[in-house]
C-alpha cells in the first residue's frame, strides 16, 4: 500500500482546517504508519549502535508528510501551526491507544518472589502532559502555543516565534518556564494551580 | 490564578532566572514581600526548571517512536514479551540483553525517571537448585563489593526476599561498550524468577 503524495496530504490537511473528520481520520492513518516506519529506523539504528538524531528524524517527518516548497498554504508559518496542532492530537491518541499512560497512585507493583507481569508503567506519559498543556493554556494561551509548536511540532526557537509573530528571546522564556509549570504539574502539583 | 497574578510570578519568575542562584534569596524577598503564597509559587516553579528533566528534550513524535520501537523490539522476541515493562523494586525491564546458562540478562532503569542510570537484571530460571544459586550469589557479592574500578560492576544495591532468603540481590551498572574495556560484568541484579 503506498501513501498518499505530498499534495494529497495537503488537501487532507486544509480538508481537515474546515472540520472535515474523515480528513483526519486519513491523517491519523498516516502518521501512524509514519511513526511505525520511524520506530524500525530506530531499532535498525540502536542494531547498528548509532545514536538517533532528533532534528534530522523530524525533518524527515515533515517532509515526507508535506513538501515544505509546493506547500499552497497562505504563509508558512500558518502551515506549522496547523502542523503542530494535528501532532499534538495524533501522538495524543496513539498514546492512549498504545497504553503508553501512568496508572494511578494505586497501582501495585510486584514483590521479589513473584514473576508476575502486574504493572508497565511508560517513561513518559504523554496523555497526562497533553492534559496537563491544556490547562496552562487556560491561563496562558501564548505559553501552551510555545510548547505545542516546540514539543508536538518539533518547531525551532526561530520558527516558533515566527508561527506565533513574538520574539525568540520571548519564545525561550516561556518555553522555560512552560516546562518547569508542566513538570510540576506531572509531578502532582496541583495544589498549584495556575 | 488570576491573569495579573500569573503576569506577577512571571515577572520574578524570571528575574530570578536572571540573577545568580546565591542572590535569588534577596530578590524573592524584595519582590514578593509579605505574600508568601507568591513566593511559594515562584520558587517551587524555580525548584522545576533547575531540575534535570529528560521529558522535553526531544519532540514528541520522537518519543512515540521510541517507545513503540520497544513495543515492536520486545514483540519480535516472545520469550521476553512478558518480562518488557515488569517492575521489580524500583525498576522497570525496558528490554533483553542477552541469555546467560543461568538465565537471561535484562535491561532496566528506574521507575521513577529520577536518574538516567540503566542496570542489568539477571533473572534465574525456575527449577535451579536453590542451594547452590544462593551459594553462588554470596561468593560473587564477596567478590564484587571488593571492586573499587570505574569499569568493574559495583555492587548498588541489596537486599532479600520478605522470608528472608539471602537472594544475593545486587544490581551492576550496565557499562557503555566504549567504557567497557574488556572488563564485562559479572554480577548482576540477580533472584529467583
Amino acid at each position: 500500500m503506498t501513501g498518499p503524495t505530498p499534495s494529497e496530504i495537503t488537501q487532507l490537511l486544509h480538508a481537515w482546517r474546515e472540520g472535515d473528520s474523515q480528513a483526519l481520520e486519513r491523517l491519523t492513518e498516516v502518521v501512524y504508519s509514519e511513526l511505525h516506519r520511524m520506530a524500525q529506523r530506530y531499532m535498525a539504528r540502536e542494531r547498528d549502535g548509532h545514536t538517533l538524531q532528533s532534528t534530522a528524524l523530524i525533518g524527515e517527518v515533515y517532509v515526507r508528510l508535506v513538501k515544505v516548497s509546493e506547500v499552497e498554504w497562505h504563509d508558512r508559518a500558518h502551515f506549522f501551526a496547523v502542523c503542530a496542532q494535528l501532532m499534538r492530537r495524533i501522538l495524543t491518541d496513539f498514546a492512549r491507544s498504545h497504553g503508553y499512560q501512568k496508572r494511578g497512585a494505586g497501582a501495585r507493583h510486584i514483590p521479589l518472589d513473584e514473576a508476575l507481569v502486574i504493572s508497565a508503567e511508560p517513561q513518559i506519559d504523554l496523555v497526562s502532559l497533553e492534559q496537563a498543556l491544556t490547562r496552562l493554556g487556560e491561563t496562558d494561551l501564548r505559553k501552551s502555543k510555545v510548547v505545542e509548536m516546540r514539543f508536538f511540532g518539533g518547531l525551532t526557537i526561530e520558527q516558533t516565534a515566527e508561527v506565533l509573530q513574538i520574539s525568540p528571546e520571548t519564545v525561550t522564556r516561556d518555553w522555560n518556564m512552560a516546562r518547569a509549570w508542566l513538570l510540576r504539574e506531572l509531578d502532582g502539583g496541583s495544589d498549584h494551580g495556575a | 490564578m488570576e491573569p495579573e497574578r500569573w503576569q506577577h510570578v512571571e515577572r520574578i519568575y524570571h528575574a530570578a532566572m536572571q540573577c545568580e542562584p546565591a542572590e535569588r534569596g534577596f530578590l524573592l524577598e524584595e519582590a514578593c514581600a509579605e505574600d508568601k503564597a507568591l513566593r511559594d509559587e515562584v520558587e517551587s516553579l524555580l525548584h522545576y526548571a533547575e531540575r534535570p528533566a529528560k521529558l522535553f528534550e526531544r519532540p514528541a513524535i520522537e518519543i512515540m517512536a521510541q517507545a513503540f520501537a520497544e513495543d515492536l523490539r520486545s514483540a519480535e522476541s516472545r520469550d521476553s514479551t512478558r518480562m518488557i515493562g515488569m517492575r521489580i523494586a524500583q525498576y522497570r525491564i525496558v528490554g533483553k540483553l542477552g541469555a546467560g546458562g543461568m538465565g537471561d540478562v535484562y535491561r532496566a532503569v528506574r521507575a521513577d525517571d529520577q536518574y538516567e542510570k540503566q542496570v542489568a537484571i539477571k533473572l534465574v530460571r525456575r527449577g535451579l537448585d536453590t542451594e547452590s544459586v544462593e551459594a553462588r550469589f554470596r561468593r560473587e557479592r564477596q567478590i564484587l563489593a571488593g571492586f573499587e574500578h570505574e569499569n568493574i560492576a559495583r555492587l548498588i544495591d541489596g537486599g532479600t526476599t520478605d522470608e528472608g532468603h539471602p537472594q544475593g540481590n545486587r544490581i551492576s551498572k550496565q557499562l557503555q561498550e566504549s567504557d567497557k574495556k574488556g572488563i564485562v560484568p559479572s554480577g548482576a541484579f540477580e533472584f529467583s524468577a
